[in-house]
């Protein structure tokens, strides 16, 4: 029996040969660069001394966990940090698909070209910039609540009231990113066969039936794997957006875990390993939202990400 | 289920692998020296690694000098000020540290350096300085030296920079930490006084006046760690814990003495002479307000640098305004209280610490301390401001310094280059330095220095609210008081925040959703102290 | 003997002589869109051009009246600059070039049904998307390897994006396997079938996944400034932070500093930045439109 396993597994290789070589570097690459610092996960059990490394570090068993936990305002930021992602995922996601077809049914060759250029301008930009940007633009001297003022109207707080605060949060960041997430969606597009299309049009199809029937179903599957991935982010809502654009007037609505982690980590004597409890905390539960996410969507019969 | 099992159990043996490939390069020793430690030799041309938040250039004369008078090599690394504390953590948690380092040292990160110390990433000072005398009569003025010692062994692990420019008996400096204002707009109101000395009625008149100007201006700003500036007229130590009438440590926010001034500045707020935009404003577009003509009264710190700063950015932005006017746009303003008294935060003679990488040789060490030892020196002072002795200064025998500069044909000195200047911050922050740059114009100098005597005659006669802290509570270090002080911190400055903005139930809430962690704190403190 | 069909695809070819209202909708609407994105590059470009003393008084300006190019001349003279923009160019293309041939290749591979660790690589690889050990480990891993102040601490970390490899991965999933299996019955093995048959059809998924590497090589600055301390060998992301951001003049703790018009340059560095992205962007666009696509029909 031994033998023939073995055997088996030989074969294996032979005829995977050069599949194995293929994905020989990347997979290389997963185990050193990320496999391997994983042993620093069991920080999140210890208080880490510098010198000692992470073995020689005392272990402290939850307590890292407790200090966290213990505060009052983390179930709030928690829920904040869903709220936020989820919007942003609800509100964002379809965006650059409907920027993608509507992109691909433009009809003047120049402009396509150049509009699709200027879509994707807002992505360099960093959000310390554009949060500079946003407050020129929304405080209480800046240019729109001088013209309300010049108008006769009260000046509006935008950056202090937390539901404006949010709104320009989720604009905001369609305004960054959608443009360039359309990109993805384009280039799939752009691989549909135009056959296609000619047999609808001859079936009579008008061009939202060939949007509707051809195009939509074409991207699909790349939509519902973005969509799986960003579920599988969404403990982690945004830190530099947020960071650049709180302020603790909107602290109840906008502080996410990784800016509130940041707050009470920051200049004080608390040990990294605090740092690594959260972490480890947001990824189980990353995992766990992945996970279900993924069952979902195979259940529906789409091809999921494990 | 199988496959996951055994993808399971390979992952797991790869990561245990990897323990036995970093168990080796993962701890680290202290240096084993034969040589004594402290006396420095020369023979040897020895490489220094140093990295400070200063903007250091080492191509120019000045470090030439240094390095053959030292025998060093020296290899300099910004810190990114922004990034600094995620730049050293990085390094010391790393094991990658470098030989010397700058750190924002503060009382409540004691307990860090003693764990650092504890865990052998830091190489003590020589206990006798004998050959350092310099460095040994700073340290010896540096009041707060003391809690800098290591638990165990007592001995110094790190040099706090010298900071400010007057002398002090305690370690404690009037602070810089001050009001500027626009002595223009209030001769324009015919609201001046004397001596820009205002009371606190005079100055609401005054904001109102401002406030007049346009609907962009700020008629009174707090930079944004300084919020709010006016509770320093109120109470009588900074931070989070003050002694109330019994004389034992109490949570600050919860005393009258400071709702009081915090209410003061809420009322500012409500009547529209406050920043609107306080809750966000940064403090370079606070800069941009100042120099841009829409800030009447600013709090900040009133340092020669900033000083500069903020005159020099005002005649960019300002081309029409002259020097006199600038002045006038920049003027120092005194806010006395009902007892004709005039707050300041305080601030000690020392700021941010160098920390000595423990892998260094006392070889390697003995000659930075000599470099750090010359720098204090007068010698070394008037070199790094001036340069070359005998070339760009020199000295009489009553140790009169005249600067031998070239001069342009307006009387001006012609800037050198003398990048490499800022090296002396590793014993200093350079105030002093600052005062004898030969491009700062003399009526600036003057200013600042006015300033600080104005306050100086003010505490020596009784009329300053002096808030200076007790080391003795500022240095404890115990469990509760060291785990919560970051959460304190930013959740009371939060809701400070929340408070001036009319939201005036958020201290209460804060306080009672605390309260059993506050109360954990002041306990600690007030049986170290005896209290 | 296999018959060879050229397909030239160009979506555009298709030709109407009549324009609809929807198509004129659209221009408008795109109109709007470019619009709302430009209107904040064509302000900070003004900003960028304008002397500080405008500026301060009008902050969202349309049409200045005095132009200069201060902002611009302080970025372009900082010596240190060329020397970071070498480095940086340098890392684009090698970095670029390394991270598109392993993703695609491990794409390639991890769609391939016949592939027997396929989902022991698969669990692997997202497992690692969540569970990460932090920085301190990878920090002290890097620096046993030898990477500090190495400059292929900027290639080799960040080898593989493992977005960027799904997004491969299931873009070769949906191709037809007729392609593989006919090169196969001609006796081609996995190597060539990859290089020689499905690239050229892959083309937009490669030029997608090369464009974002080259980005994010271009705009990387985070582990430079971890590991690269030795001024002459930052990237140009890392050399602007500093010229940015340290130097804004207003930060009472370090000495004097050139006060400086910080808003114009954190403009200037920008486009500075920038610029070459969008000129080379457009060209790049082109692949995006399906090549060249050489198919194979049986008998």
């Amino acid at each position: 029996m031994e033998r023939t396993s073995k055997k088996k597994f030989g074969q294996k290789i032979k005829s995977n040969l050069y599949l194995l070589i293929l994905i020989a570097p990347t997979i290389s690459f997963y185990i050193l660069f990320c496999i391997v610092p994983m042993h620093g996960l069991v920080l999140a059990f210890k208080k880490f001394m510098p010198n000692a490394g992470v073995f020689g570090s005392p272990w402290v068993g939850f307590d890292n966990f407790e200090f966290i936990f213990q505060f009052p305002d983390f179930i709030n930021v928690f829920w904040n940090t869903l709220f936020i992602s989820l919007g942003r995922i609800a509100l964002g996601f379809w965006v650059p698909i409907i920027l993608a077809v509507l992109i691909n049914e433009l009809r003047f060759k120049k402009f396509k070209k150049v509009s699709q250029t200027f879509l994707t301008f807002p992505h360099f930009l960093s959000w310390v910039i554009i949060a500079g940007f946003i407050r020129t633009m929304f405080s209480g001297t800046g240019v729109v609540n001088n013209i309300l003022a010049q108008m006769g109207l009260s000046k509006v707080s935008f950056l202090s009231d937390g539901k404006f605060f949010l709104v320009l949060i989720f604009l905001s960041d369609i305004w960054k990113e959608a443009g360039w997430s359309s990109i993805i969606y384009l280039a799939v597009i752009t691989n549909i066969e135009p056959e296609l299309y000619e047999a609808a049009s001859i079936d009579g199809a008008n061009r939202f039936q060939r949007i509707i029937h051809i195009t939509l179903p074409g991207i699909k599957s790349m939509a519902v794997l973005l969509l799986l991935l960003s579920i599988g982010g969404v403990l982690s809502a945004g830190f530099d957006q947020i960071y650049n654009l709180y302020n603790p007037l909107v602290y109840n609505v906008a502080d996410i875990l990784d800016t509130y982690i940041y707050r009470i980590v920051f200049g004080t004597s608390i040990n990294q390993g605090v740092g690594v409890a959260v972490g480890l905390f947001k990824s189980i539960i990353s995992f766990i939202l992945l996970f279900s996410a993924d069952r979902i969507a195979k259940m529906l019969g789409e091809r999921g990400v494990f | 289920m199988k496959k996951f099992k055994s993808i399971m159990i390979i992952m797991f043996a790869l990561i245990m692998s990897s323990t036995v490939f970093l168990a080796g390069c993962d701890s680290r020793g202290i240096f084993e020296d034969s040589e004594e430690m402290g006396k420095p030799t020369f023979d040897e041309n020895i490489e220094i690694t140093i990295g400070t938040i200063a903007q250091v250039g080492l191509e120019d004369q000045l470090y030439d000098y240094i390095a053959e008078k030292f025998n060093v090599h020296i290899e300099y690394q910004m810190f990114d000020y922004n990034m600094w504390s995620e730049q050293l953590n990085g390094m010391i948690n790393g094991g990658d540290m470098i030989d010397l380092i700058e750190w924002d040292m503060r009382p409540y990160l004691a307990a860090t350096y003693q764990d650092w110390i504890a865990g052998e990433v830091l190489k003590p000072l020589p206990t006798d300085l004998k050959y350092f005398p310099n460095l040994a009569a700073s340290l010896n003025d540096i009041a707060a030296a003391e809690h800098m010692k290591g638990k165990n062994d007592g001995k110094l692990y790190c040099v706090p920079l010298r900071h400010g420019i007057d002398e002090t008996e305690d370690g404690f400096l009037v602070s810089d930490m001050h009001y500027i204002y626009r002595r223009d707009w209030a001769k324009e109101a015919g609201l001046y006084k004397e001596g820009d000395i205002y009371t606190f009625d005079e100055m609401v008149e005054l904001l109102q006046a401002f406030k007049q100007r346009g609907s962009n201006i700020k008629p009174f700003a707090d930079v944004p760690w300084g919020i709010p500036s006016i509770a320093n007229y109120y109470v009588t130590e900074p931070g989070l814990y003050m002694k109330d009438n019994t004389g034992k440590y109490a949570w600050k926010f919860s005393q009258e003495s400071y709702m009081t001034g915090l209410n003061f500045v809420k009322d500012l707020k409500d009547n529209e002479l406050y920043n609107i935009d306080f809750y966000s404003d940064s403090e370079s577009d606070l800069f941009n307000d100042y120099k841009g003509n829409a800030i009447g009264i600013y709090y900040n710190n009133y340092t020669l640098a900033n000083l500069y700063n903020i005159r020099e950015a005002m005649a960019t932005t300002n081309p029409s305004m002259t020097e006199a006017d600038i002045r006038e746009a920049t003027a120092a303003f005194y806010l006395v209280d009902e007892q004709g008294k005039v707050a300041n935060d305080s601030m000690e003679n020392w700021w941010s610490v160098m920390l000595f990488n423990s892998g260094m040789s006392n070889k390697k060490m003995a000659r930075i301390l000599s470099i750090m030892d010359w720098m204090l020196s007068d010698e070394g002072l008037y070199t790094c401001a001036y340069g070359i002795k005998d070339k760009d200064w020199s000295i009489d025998n009553d140790g009169k310094v005249t600067v031998l500069w070239e001069k342009d044909g307006n009387g001006d000195y012609i800037e050198k280059d003398l990048n490499s200047q800022n090296l002396r911050w590793i014993v200093s922050t350079c105030s002093d330095m600052a005062y004898l740059n030969p491009l700062i114009p003399q009526t600036l100098k003057d200013d600042y220095m006015q300033y600080r005597n104005t306050m100086n005659s003010l505490k020596e006669q009784g009329k300053l609210n002096f808030l200076d802290m007790d080391r003795e509570m500022q240095w404890l270090s115990s469990p509760n008081k060291d785990n919560y002080i970051g959460s304190f911190r930013t959740g009371t400055q939060a809701a400070i925040t929340q408070y001036i903005a009319g939201s005036t139930n958020s201290l209460n809430k804060y306080y009672s959703e605390n309260q059993k962690a506050i109360n954990k704190v002041l306990d600690e403190i007030n049986t170290a102290l005896g209290l | 003997m296999n018959d060879v069909k050229y397909i030239n695809q160009n979506i555009n070819i298709k030709k109407k002589k009549k324009l609809s209202a929807f198509d004129i909708v659209l221009l408008l609407f795109f109109i709007f869109i470019s619009f709302i994105m430009v209107f904040p590059f064509y302000n900070a470009f003004i900003v960028s051009i304008v002397p500080e003393s405008v500026y301060v008084n009008n902050p969202i300006l349309l049409f200045p009246k005095k132009l200069t190019f201060e902002s611009y001349k302080y970025v372009v003279t900082s010596n240190l600059i060329w020397n970071s923009y070498g480095i940086t160019i340098f890392e684009v293309l090698l970095g670029t070039t390394c991270n598109v041939l392993a993703t695609i290749a491990a794409g390639y591979v991890l769609s391939r049904k016949q592939f027997f660790l396929r989902s022991f690589c698969m669990n692997l690889i997202i497992f690692t998307m969540f569970f990460g050990g932090g920085l301190i480990p990878w920090y002290r891993l890097l620096i046993s390897l030898g990477f500090k102040n190495n400059l292929a601490v900027l290639i080799l970390p960040g080898l593989v994006d493992t977005y960027n490899l799904l997004l491969a991965r299931n873009y070769f999933a949906s191709l037809p396997v007729e392609f593989e299996e006919s090169a196969k019955l001609d006796g081609a093995n996995d190597i060539v079938v990859l290089f020689k048959i499905l690239i050229p059809i892959a083309m937009p998924i490669i030029a997608t996944i090369a464009l974002f590497y080259a980005v994010g090589h271009w705009n990387s600055w985070y582990t430079a400034m971890l590991f690269v301390t030795d001024a002459k060998k930052q990237p140009l992301a890392l050399m602007l932070r500093r010229i940015v951001i340290d130097n804004t003049g207003a930060i009472g703790a370090s000495p004097i500093d050139r006060p400086i018009f910080s808003d114009g340059i954190k403009m200037a560095s920008i486009f500075f930045t920038m610029t070459p992205i969008m000129l080379a962007y457009p060209r790049v666009q082109k692949y995006f439109v399906k090549g060249i696509m050489i198919g194979a029909i049986k008998g």
